[in-house]
């Protein structure tokens, strides 16, 4: 089972996202924290300014909370969510894959290259969480032929990203 | 200023279309689909449809969006009354009265309560918004910048108190969602601001993909990272029991007696359905809690009172009229459904607020009216499908994931046809699962990223017409009173927690 310090890692992170939307105004010179145009009236980097140094001292105030109240579980570590966790980074990485074929595939095949990468997107998909071949199957051929029954069809949406 | 009966008419003849009952209705079979399984939420069927309803006339889109969400909320009952799992977290208080019921054999009765005391819920709070909206409209046309940048900031500070979990994690996500929110042009000077060279980020982080992103994919992950096998093997047992239902109507006598306690439920749901981030759940808990306070027989409560599950359905269905009317007056959304709701507007080129009932007042009679006849729709529906609505629960959860995946993507490019946007839609879905693991609540996030442009503009707007002194929000009587509301929003926790600290000493 493993623990850590959640929360101080959370903060951290907060403090990164904050930071760097910091610099990003910093070195901005359009994002004043005044506007030129007229005295005592914000600019365009009052409000990013104002929040990005919120973020820092309220992520530093979580690191410190995290620290103090020591190791804190978000998850217990037991073989199931280690066996989910897996099944979870799959489908994402499934997710990934599909966006990357149709986003390549698209110019030259157009709107059957969705088509294509739904199908076989369902597939994996299914075949991830345990289900038969006759099922998956089945499954892709009928939600494919739904999605392009009702979107091409029915909406003409074409899928060419 | 006020909606004429000329407006209705003109309005109510044009929901007698064919087709805006047709959605409806379709609105209201997916969201009691939707509803009744576990796992699925109003929020995310609202979010996975709301792109698909720009394909058709504003009118239809809204009729399949109200039958959606309405059913949503009452169908969770089904599961929570059938197999003891809320469908959706409204439906939390009816488990506790609607499963003993089901296990005495009075699994009909609890359906058909469940769905007449929803009806009866929907119903008073609908009658409400139509009744309240105008003159709060009304009281809005002396709003200027001041009091909307101050609403706007009272909105967050309820959504940071009322969300739950950590007012420290809330605030934090809540200010993140508000920087996020100034990606794209300056409101006032149109300058760039974190656009990165990309003509997609100009109009800003695009809120409909985000929401689909958050409540579509980021929840699958969720669930199949927290996924249960051996609950599921027990779901499935109980799913086989199929105890004998009974009757679904209640007697006349039931229904005498139930009758008041429904209307002042359903009232007092209106009431905290208002209340910016105070959702179906919430209602539900503080109407169970303190029926049984004045119950005659509160010791039947959480083992089969039949009053006690009819407060739940009226309770979780009667916060709809109460969110409606705080979002289409103010612009302030009560809940994740109505930030959808007012994405979309925005689609459609409208703005909540004064100018729903100006320049689309017919578009808001519609809206009203649809929420009435949604109510009756799922009335005729679920009392029809009492007895059969539990095969619904047959649908596996994996079953479920591999379709909510595909029609996120479909959802999030049908959009604008727009690739980036799926993209953005991908991106939330990862951030709202770390939300979740990480303990974050995402309610501040999404009011932050959905009210930062209104509460950057108008303070800034407000700063301009005062030459920049920021006495304006002090001196103006509305903003004034506002600012106190938030001071005492944030402060409250703090005090809370203070003198529990001393009475622990």
């Amino acid at each position: 089972m493993k623990k850590l310090k959640a929360d101080a890692i959370a903060g951290l992170l907060c403090m990164a996202f904050g930071l760097f939307f910091l610099i990003m105004t910093a070195t901005n010179p359009q994002l004043s924290f005044i506007a030129t145009t007229s005295d005592g009236v914000p600019g365009g980097g009052f409000f990013p300014y104002i929040l990005s140094v919120l973020i820092i001292i309220m992520g530093a105030a979580l690191v410190v909370r995290g620290v103090r109240q020591g190791e804190k579980h978000y998850v217990e570590w037991t073989p199931e969510n280690r066996k989910n966790l897996k099944v979870m980074l799959l489908t994402v990485a499934g997710i990934i894959v599909f966006l990357a074929a149709w986003k390549i595939t698209a110019p030259y095949f157009g709107n059957t290259a969705f088509m294509v990468c739904v199908f076989l997107f369902e597939i994996y998909l299914n075949k991830l969480f345990e289900r038969t071949w006759k099922f998956a199957l089945i499954y892709a051929v009928v939600f494919t032929a739904f999605i392009y029954l009702v979107f091409n069809m029915g909406f003409s949406i074409l899928f060419n990203a | 200023m006020g909606i004429g009966l000329d407006v209705w008419a003109a309005g109510l003849s044009e929901l007698m279309r064919p087709s805006v009952i047709l959605f409806l209705f379709l609105g209201v079979l997916i969201g009691t689909m939707i509803g009744a399984l576990p796992g699925l939420s109003a929020t995310m069927g609202i979010a996975i449809m709301t792109p698909i309803t720009f394909w058709f006339d504003p009118t239809d889109g809204f009729a399949m969006l109200m039958g959606l969400w309405n059913a949503a909320i009452f169908a969770g009952g089904i599961t929570a009354i059938l197999i003891n799992t809320p469908g959706t977290p409204a439906s939390i208080t009816q488990s506790f009265d609607g499963y003993a019921l089901y296990k005495q054999g009075k699994g009909g009765l609890a359906l058909g309560i469940n769905v007449i005391f929803s009806f009866m819920g929907g119903i008073i709070s609908t009658l409400a918004l139509i009744l309240f909206a105008t003159p709060i409209a009304k009281f809005t046309v002396t709003f200027n910048s001041a009091e909307y940048f101050m609403l706007a900031a009272f909105g967050l500070s309820m959504m940071v108190a009322v969300a739950g979990g950590d007012v420290l994690k809330g605030l934090i996500l809540g200010l993140s969602g508000i920087l996020l929110s100034t990606i794209g042009l300056d409101p006032i000077l149109g300058v760039k601001r974190f656009t990165f060279g990309n003509v997609n980020l100009l109009a800003g982080v695009s809120f409909i993909p985000v929401m689909i992103g958050m409540f579509g994919i980021g929840e699958v992950m969720y669930q199949i990272f927290t996924r249960n096998r051996e609950q599921e093997a027990k779901d499935i047992e109980a799913r086989k029991v199929n105890l004998a239902l009974g009757k679904v109507l209640p007697s006349k006598a039931e229904m005498k007696s139930l009758f008041p306690r429904g209307i002042v439920t359903s009232l007092v749901a209106t009431i905290i359905g208002a209340i910016p981030a105070a959702g179906g759940d919430i209602s539900a808990v503080i109407c169970w809690g303190n029926s049984k306070k004045f119950s005659k027989h509160p010791e039947e409560y959480g083992k089969g009172s039949v009053e006690g599950l009819a407060v739940s359905s009226a309770a979780n269905n009667g916060v709809l009229g109460g969110a409606m009317t705080t979002m289409m007056t103010l612009g302030i959304p009560g809940d994740a459904v109505t930030a959808i709701l007012i994405g979309s507007l925005t689609m459609y080129g409208m703005q909540p607020g004064i100018k729903m009932f100006t320049e689309n007042a017919k578009f808001t009679t519609q809206i009203m009216a649809l929420m009435v006849l949604a109510n009756v729709a799922f009335l005729i529906l679920g009392l029809a499908t009492a007895k059969v609505s539990a095969k619904v629960l047959n649908v596996a959860q994996p079953t479920v994931w591999c379709a909510v995946c595909v029609l996120c993507v479909v959802g999030a490019y049908a959009l604008n046809n727009n690739f980036f946007d799926v993209l953005i839609m991908f991106a939330a879905a990862i951030l709202g699962f770390l939300f979740k693991v990480l303990e974050f609540p995402t309610g501040p996030f999404i009011l932050g990223l959905l009210l930062g442009s209104m509460l950057e503009s108008n303070m800034r707007r407000a700063l301009v017409m005062s030459n920049g002194s920021y006495a304006t929000f002090v001196t103006r009587p509305v903003s004034c009173v506002l600012l106190i509301f938030v001071l005492v929003t944030f402060l409250f926790p703090i005090v809370k927690s203070a003198l529990g600290k001393k009475k622990a000493k």
